[in-house]
C-alpha cells in the first residue's frame, strides 16, 4: 500500500526505495530479528481469521457468510462508504479551497476550525448528536455524523496541498488563456489527486473500523454486527467470519486507494515556493454564500457536539464530577496510553529504522506487513487477541500485556510514519563515524540515529497516545478485569442512557485530545512552509 | 614502515565488481589520495577500509595486524581505531562541539578527556568559545575542523577523508585543504583521501591512486603520475593535456605535427601517442624561428586568469593556453614552442 | 539514547501498564452482566458490611457466559451474575457451577432459582408491552406478543433484539410454544421490528413518537418514573398476562463457579445479595422485583403475583438455539 493513515490526515508517500546506505546485509542481525518478531505479532489477527477460516471449513463459512443478514450488511456498509467519503471528500475539498485560496473573511480562524472537529472522538460525535436530536437515527444520520467527524481527514493533507503547489503553474495556465475556474478544474483539481485519496483511504478505514457511533446512530456495519455477535455469543465462527469479510473489506480499499493513485504513486507536489498563491476575489454574493457554508459546517462539526456537550455539563451541575470515580478512571487512561504509547514506539523503532535504511524485497514485505495490520478494525484484533490468549496463551488472557499488544498492533503505523520521517532526516553517516569512534553497529544506532530521531519518536507517541486514550472496542474486549478508560465509562454510561453522567468523560477526552489536534494543524501549515 | 596494505582486495554488490583485485600500500606518515570519477569503487574502498563492509576477498592489514582476509578474520569498524572524516564533517547535531570532539574518548576520564578537547581545539584553531556552541552555529570551515579533531581525539594510526571540502566553497575550499594538510602533518598521522577532485588529490598528497571501474589504474607520486601518466585516460584526467600521434626515432626524439621534439622514452621506436601539459606550451604571434611549429588560431576562450586557444596546427588541434593581455585574434597565425620533453604514454 | 535508556523505557511503560491495569487487589472476582450500577452498589455495601474487597467485569450475559465457557476450570471468576436465566444455564450445563448453599437457596421460592441448586434467582423482570399514549389506543392493544409478527404491525415497534433480555424472552417462547412456532414469530419479527440498542433506547423511541411500542422489561419504566419522568411520559405499560410467552418473568441469577478458590467468600457474596439490604438496594435502585421469600418489591410496581406469567423452569431456557435461530432469521 502507499499511504498510511496520520491522525492529521497527512499521508506519506512510501520512499522510493532506501538512498545508498548500508544494505540490508549490514544491518544488525539483532535489529532484522526484532522487526521480524514486531511484524509477527502485526500479522497475528490476519493469521487468525485466516486459521478460523481453514478450521471452520468451506461449507461452514457458505453457511455462515452467504445469509441474508450479511447481504444487508455488506449492503449497509457500502451505501455508507460510498455516499460518506464523497460527501467528505466534497467537504474537505470545498472549505480547502474557500480557506486557503479565497478571500474568504477570516479565513485563518476558519481553517483552524476545519481541523477542530478531530479533537471529537466519532463516538462523541454521535452521543452529541443522538441525545440532541434523538429521532436522529439510520443511514442520513450515519453518513452526515460520519462526515462531520472525518472530513478534517481531507481538509488537512489537501490544504497543506494547496498551500505547497507552486503558483507558477497557474500563472502559466492563466498565460494560456484559462479562466480561473477552468485553472482550478485543470490545473489545482488534479494536483491534489494524491492528498484526496490518502484522506479518503483513511476515512474509508475508520469508517470500516468504527464501532460506538454507528450503535448510536443506530446503523448497522459490520463492525457493529460483529459487536453484537461477540456480546450474544462470544467468540464464534460466525463472528470470526464476519470479521475475516471486514478484512477483506479493508484490503479492498486499500487495493483501491493503491490502483487510483496509479502513476502518481511518487509525484511530488512542488517543494514549497517564496511566493504565495494569489487568493481568488470571490464576488460578494459568493463571498456571502462561502461565508455562510463554512459557518454551516463549524456549526454541525463543532458547535453541535460542543453545545449539546455543555447542556448536558450545566445539567449535571458540580454532582457529575465525582472526582472518586473520575480520578482512577483518568489516572488509568493516562497510564494505559502513556505505557501504549512507549511500547508501541519502541516496536516500531526496529522497522522504522530498516525501512529507510535497508533494502530489498524482504524489507518491503516487512514494512508493507505493518502497514495493513494497522489498517484493521480493533474489533478484528481484539477477537483475534482473546480467542487466542483464551486457547493457546492462557498466562496472558486478560492481562495489561494484551491489551497492549492490541494497541501496538492498532497504532504502530502512526508511530513508525513519524518515526520513518526523522530517521531519514538523520544521515547515514552518522553512524558511520560513530562506529570509526568505537561505537559497537548497537550503539551507534541507539546513541546517534535514535538519539536524533527522538522528537519523531515523541510525535509518534503522541499520536498514539492520543488514539488509546479514545480506544474502544479492543480495551473493552480485552482489558483486564476492573479496568476502566475515559472511552470505556464513556460508553457504558451512555448506554445505560445516563448522558449526564457520560459528559465529563466525553469532556476529558476532548480536553486530551485538543492540544494534540492543535499540534497536527500547526505541523500541516508548517510543513507547507508558513 | 608500512601503516596500511592493501593485497588483492575485492567486493561486488549482485553482479557488480565495486572494487576489482585492488593492492595499495601506504606508507606511515604518508597522505595518499584515491581518486577517480564517480562509481569508480573510491568510496567502497574507503568503506571497506574503515571496516563498515567486509571485502569478499583479499586481505588487509594495519600496522601488520589483519583487519580482514577473505576467509573469517574481519575486525569491525568500532574496534580499528581508524578515523573518518566524510563528506561536509557529519557533526552529530544534538551534541556541542566538545561533546562531539570528545565522543571517540567517552571512556576516558572527564580530566582528561576535557585536557584533550582543549588540546585539540588548539590544534584545529578553534575558539574556545567555540566549544559551547553546536555544530549549526559553525561556518562549514568550522565544522570540518571539528570533524578532524573529533576523529584525531582517540590518536588513529590513520585517518580516511571521504570528500571531505567538497561541501565547501571554492576559496574556502582551498585554504580549509592546505590547513587540513599541515595538521595531518603535525599529528603524524597517515591520512587516505578519497576525492573526484584532482587538483584536490595532487595538492594533498604524497601518493595518489588513480582509480577506474574498481581498479587502481596507476599509483606513485603526484609528479610523476602528473608528469607521466600511464594512459590517455589518466593524462586528461589528473588535467589537461594536449595528446598527440607521433613517431618515436628510439633516440629520445619523437616528430609528431608539433616538429621533433624530445620524449622521455629513449627506446621506443614506431608510432606512439604523446603527451604535453598545456603549460609546456607557449605561443608568439607570427612565425617565430625558436618555434617548432606554426598554425592559426581557430577559437579562443576567455576562463578569466587565462585564455584557451584552439590552434589548427596542419590539420590538428592543439588547445595551448596564453595571458589574458596577449591572446592572438581567431584566424591569426601564431607560432608554438615546446619546453621539456613530451611523455610517451603507453 | 543509550541501551540503558530502553530498559528504563521498557520499565517504564510495564510500571504504567501496572498502573493502568489495577491488579485484583480484590477477594473475589464477579463476572458482572447486570447493571453496572447495581452491581457496584451491591459491591460497596457488601464490602463495608463484610470486609471482603470484590472487583467485577463488566460484559453481556452471553458473552460472559460463554466468556467462562472457554475459561473452562482456569476462569478467574469466583461469581457470575446475570440479567437472565439462558446464560446462567449455559454456564451450568457446563458443570461449571458450585451448588449454592442449601440456606441461601432456602431464602427463594422455587420457581426463582434453578432446579439444579446451582443458581439462585437475585431478582426478577418482567415482559411488557411499552407503548405510545397517543398513538395505540387501549382497545388496539396486542393481545398476545406473538401478535406482533402480524403485518398489521409491520415498522411500528421495537425491540432491543441483540440483547440477553430480549433473547431470554424468545427462549421463554421456544420453551412454551416450540421451534416452528418461534421461528415463524422472528420471522414476522425481522419484517415487522426495528433493532434498537437498549431496553432504554426503545423506550426513548418509543416516548419520542417514533414507533408505536416496544418490548422491553418493565423496570425501565419504573425507573424514569421514579426519577423524572421525562423518557416515559408519553408511554404506558401493557402487561400480556394469561400465561402468554410475552408475560414471561425473567429470572437474574447468580451462581458461584466450581474453580473459584474462594468458595466461602462468593457463597457469602451471593447469599448477601438476598439478605435484606440486597434486596433493598435493589428494588430501590434498579426497581426489580425482589425475589427473596418476604422481601417486598417496589410499591410502585404491579405486584408479581398478579401478572399471570407462564410457569418454567428457569434453568431449561436455552440459548445457544435461540442465537442459531435468531441468526438463522437474520436478527443478528
Amino acid at each position: 500500500m502507499g499511504v498510511i493513515a496520520t491522525p492529521g490526515g497527512g499521508t506519506i508517500p512510501l520512499p522510493p526505495g532506501a538512498r545508498h546506505s548500508a544494505s540490508l546485509r549490514a544491518a544488525p542481525r539483532w535489529l532484522l530479528l526484532a522487526a521480524i518478531v514486531v511484524t509477527g505479532a502485526m500479522l497475528l489477527p490476519l493469521g487468525f481469521v485466516l486459521w478460523v477460516a481453514v478450521q471452520i471449513g468451506w461449507s461452514e463459512i457458505v453457511t455462515v457468510l452467504v445469509r441474508p443478514r450479511v447481504g444487508e450488511l455488506l449492503l449497509n456498509t457500502a451505501m455508507l462508504v460510498s455516499m460518506a467519503v464523497p460527501a467528505s471528500v466534497l467537504v474537505g475539498v470545498s472549505l480547502a479551497w474557500l480557506t486557503e485560496r479565497t478571500d474568504l473573511p477570516g479565513h485563518t480562524l476558519w481553517s483552524a476550525l476545519a481541523a477542530a472537529p478531530l479533537a471529537v472522538p466519532a463516538f462523541v460525535h454521535g452521543y452529541a448528536w443522538v441525545t440532541a436530536l434523538p429521532s436522529f437515527h439510520g443511514l442520513v444520520a450515519a453518513v452526515m455524523v460520519s462526515v462531520l467527524a472525518y472530513f478534517p481527514f481531507v481538509y488537512l493533507p489537501v490544504a497543506a496541498a494547496l498551500r505547497r503547489l507552486d503558483p507558477a503553474q497557474e500563472d502559466v495556465a492563466a498565460s494560456l488563456g484559462l479562466r480561473p475556474m477552468q485553472v482550478l478544474r485543470r490545473v489545482v483539481l488534479p494536483q491534489l489527486r494524491l492528498p484526496v485519496l490518502g484522506g479518503a483511504l483513511i476515512i474509508g478505514l475508520h469508517m470500516l473500523a468504527e464501532y460506538g457511533l454507528f450503535a448510536l446512530v443506530r446503523f448497522d456495519t459490520f463492525t457493529t454486527a460483529i459487536f453484537d455477535q461477540f456480546q450474544s455469543i462470544f467468540s464464534a465462527p460466525a463472528a470470526n467470519m464476519m470479521a475475516g469479510v471486514l478484512v477483506l473489506l479493508c484490503l479492498l480499499l486499500l487495493m483501491l486507494e493503491v490502483s487510483a493513485r496509479g502513476g502518481g504513486r511518487y509525484a511530488r507536489l512542488g517543494s514549497g515556493s517564496a511566493r504565495q498563491a494569489a487568493r481568488l476575489r470571490l464576488p460578494p454574493l459568493a463571498k456571502g454564500a462561502a461565508v455562510l457554508v463554512v459557518l454551516a459546517v463549524a456549526i454541525l462539526s463543532l458547535g453541535v457536539p460542543l453545545m449539546t456537550l455543555a447542556r448536558w455539563l450545566m445539567l449535571g451541575g458540580a454532582e457529575v464530577w465525582d472526582l472518586d470515580a473520575i480520578l482512577p478512571v483518568l489516572g488509568q487512561t493516562l497510564a494505559l496510553a502513556a505505557a501504549g504509547a512507549i511500547l508501541t514506539t519502541m516496536a516500531a523503532m526496529p522497522v522504522a529504522w530498516l525501512s529507510v535504511r535497508g533494502r530489498g524485497a524482504k524489507v518491503r514485505i516487512i514494512e508493507a506487513s505493518n502497514y495493513i495490520s494497522g489498517a484493521l478494525p480493533g474489533i478484528v484484533v481484539a477477537l483475534a487477541l482473546v480467542t487466542v490468549t483464551i486457547r493457546v496463551a492462557r498466562p496472558l488472557y486478560q492481562t495489561a500485556f494484551t491489551v497492549l499488544l492490541a494497541y501496538v498492533i492498532l497504532f504502530l503505523p502512526r508511530a513508525l510514519i513519524a518515526l520513518r520521517a526523522s530517521i531519514a532526516q538523520a544521515p547515514p553517516e552518522l553512524e558511520n563515524v560513530a562506529q570509526s569512534l568505537g561505537r559497537s553497529p548497537f550503539r551507534a544506532l541507539t546513541e546517534v540515529t535514535m538519539r536524533l530521531a527522538a522528537p519523531g519518536a515523541a510525535a509518534g507517541a503522541a499520536m498514539v497516545f492520543l488514539a488509546v486514550t479514545t480506544e474502544l472496542t479492543a480495551t473493552l474486549i480485552l482489558a483486564p478485569t476492573g479496568t476502566r478508560t475515559l472511552a470505556t465509562t464513556f460508553w457504558s454510561l451512555t448506554t445505560e442512557i445516563e448522558y449526564v453522567r457520560a459528559a465529563p468523560f466525553a469532556f476529558m477526552m476532548i480536553a486530551l485530545s485538543l492540544p494534540l489536534t492543535w499540534v497536527l494543524y500547526h505541523q500541516s501549515r508548517r510543513a507547507a512552509g508558513r | 614502515m608500512t601503516t596500511l596494505e592493501l593485497r588483492n582486495i575485492s567486493k561486488s554488490y549482485g553482479s557488480v565488481r565495486a572494487v576489482n583485485d585492488v593492492s595499495l600500500s601506504v606508507p606511515a606518515g604518508c597522505h595518499t589520495a584515491i581518486v577517480g570519477p564517480s562509481g569508480s569503487g573510491k568510496t567502497t574502498l574507503l568503506r571497506l577500509i574503515a571496516g563498515f563492509e567486509a571485502p569478499d576477498a583479499g586481505s588487509l592489514l594495519l600496522s601488520g595486524a589483519p583487519l580482514a582476509d577473505g576467509n573469517g578474520t574481519f575486525v569491525p569498524a568500532h574496534k580499528r581505531q581508524v578515523g573518518y572524516l566524510p563528506q561536509d564533517g557529519a557533526l552529530f547535531p544534538h551534541l556541542s562541539v566538545a561533546a562531539n570532539i570528545a565522543f571517540g574518548i567517552a571512556h576516558e576520564p572527564a580530566d582528561v578527556r576535557e585536557r584533550r578537547v582543549q588540546e585539540l581545539a588548539e590544534m584545529v584553531v578553534l575558539d574556545r568559545a567555540m566549544l559551547a556552541r553546536y555544530p549549526h552555529e559553525l561556518s562549514g570551515g568550522q565544522q570540518q575542523r571539528v570533524g578532524i579533531a573529533r576523529a584525531l581525539a582517540q590518536r588513529p594510526k590513520l585517518i580516511l577523508l571521504d570528500e571531505p571540502f567538497s561541501a565547501l566553497d571554492t576559496g574556502l575550499r582551498a585554504a580549509t585543504r592546505k590547513a587540513t594538510t599541515e595538521l595531518l602533518d603535525a599529528a603524524g598521522v597517515t591520512a587516505l583521501l578519497v576525492t573526484h577532485d584532482q587538483a584536490e588529490a595532487l595538492s594533498f598528497s604524497d601518493q595518489i591512486a588513480v582509480m577506474r571501474d574498481g581498479r587502481i589504474a596507476q599509483s606513485g607520486p603526484p609528479v610523476d603520475l602528473y608528469l607521466r601518466p600511464r594512459d590517455p585516460i589518466t593524462a586528461t584526467f589528473l588535467g589537461d593535456a594536449i595528446i598527440l600521434a607521433a613517431q618515436l626515432s628510439g633516440d629520445g626524439w619523437s616528430t609528431s605535427v608539433l616538429g621533433s621534439l624530445p620524449v622521455d622514452d629513449s627506446t621506443r621506436l614506431g608510432p606512439a601517442s604523446i603527451m604535453l601539459r598545456p603549460e609546456q606550451v607557449t605561443m608568439v604571434g607570427g612565425s617565430a624561428a625558436d618555434c617548432s611549429a606554426q598554425g592559426h588560431v581557430l577559437d579562443l576562450e576567455f576562463i578569466g586568469h587565462s585564455c584557451v586557444v584552439t590552434v589548427d596546427v596542419a590539420g590538428t588541434r592543439v588547445q595551448v593556453r596564453c595571458a589574458v593581455g596577449g591572446a592572438p585574434k581567431v584566424g591569426a597565425r601564431v607560432s608554438l614552442a615546446v619546453n621539456g620533453p613530451a611523455h610517451v604514454l603507453s | 539514547m543509550l541501551f540503558r535508556t530502553w530498559i528504563v523505557a521498557g520499565a517504564v511503560a510495564a510500571g504504567l501498564a501496572l498502573a493502568g491495569t489495577p491488579p485484583a487487589v480484590a477477594d473475589i472476582v464477579i463476572y458482572n452482566a447486570q447493571h453496572e450500577s447495581l452491581t457496584k452498589a451491591w459491591i460497596e455495601a457488601f464490602t463495608k458490611e463484610t470486609g471482603i474487597k470484590a472487583t467485577y467485569r463488566q460484559g453481556s450475559d452471553l458473552e460472559l457466559g460463554n466468556v467462562i465457557v472457554q475459561e473452562g476450570r482456569n476462569s478467574p471468576a469466583d461469581v457470575f451474575l446475570t440479567e437472565n436465566s439462558p446464560a446462567m444455564a449455559l454456564v451450568d450445563n457446563a458443570g461449571l457451577l458450585a451448588t449454592i448453599d442449601a440456606a441461601t437457596l432456602a431464602l427463594v421460592p422455587a420457581e426463582f432459582r434453578a432446579g439444579t441448586g446451582r443458581w439462585v434467582g437475585i431478582a426478577a423482570r418482567t415482559t411488557v408491552f411499552v407503548y405510545n399514549k397517543a398513538k395505540v389506543p387501549a382497545d388496539k392493544l396486542p393481545k398476545s406478543m406473538l401478535d406482533l409478527a402480524d403485518a398489521a404491525w409491520k415498522g411500528r415497534w421495537a425491540a432491543a433484539h441483540t440483547g440477553a433480555d430480549f433473547q431470554a424472552i424468545v427462549a421463554a417462547l421456544l420453551e412454551l410454544k416450540g421451534e416452528a412456532a418461534t421461528a415463524a414469530w422472528l420471522n414476522g419479527m425481522k419484517a415487522n421490528a426495528t433493532k434498537l440498542g437498549g431496553n432504554a433506547a426503545v423506550m426513548r423511541a418509543v416516548n419520542a413518537g417514533e414507533f408505536d411500542g416496544g418490548i422491553i422489561y418493565h423496570y425501565y419504566y419504573a425507573q424514569d418514573q421514579a426519577r423524572t419522568g421525562e423518557g416515559s411520559k408519553n408511554v404506558a405499560l401493557h402487561y400480556f398476562k394469561n400465561g402468554d410467552p410475552g408475560a414471561f418473568v425473567s429470572v437474574s441469577g447468580g451462581g458461584v463457579l466450581a474453580s473459584s478458590k474462594n468458595q466461602q467468600e462468593a457463597q457469602a457474596f451471593v447469599k448477601w445479595t438476598l439478605s435484606k439490604t440486597g434486596q433493598d438496594i435493589m428494588t430501590k435502585s434498579a426497581l426489580e422485583y425482589a425475589v427473596a421469600t418476604g422481601a417486598p418489591s417496589h410499591p410502585a410496581l404491579v405486584p408479581l403475583n398478579t401478572l399471570q406469567a407462564p410457569k418454567l423452569d428457569p434453568a431449561k431456557l436455552a440459548s445457544k438455539k435461540v442465537t442459531e435461530m435468531m441468526l438463522a432469521a437474520g436478527l443478528i
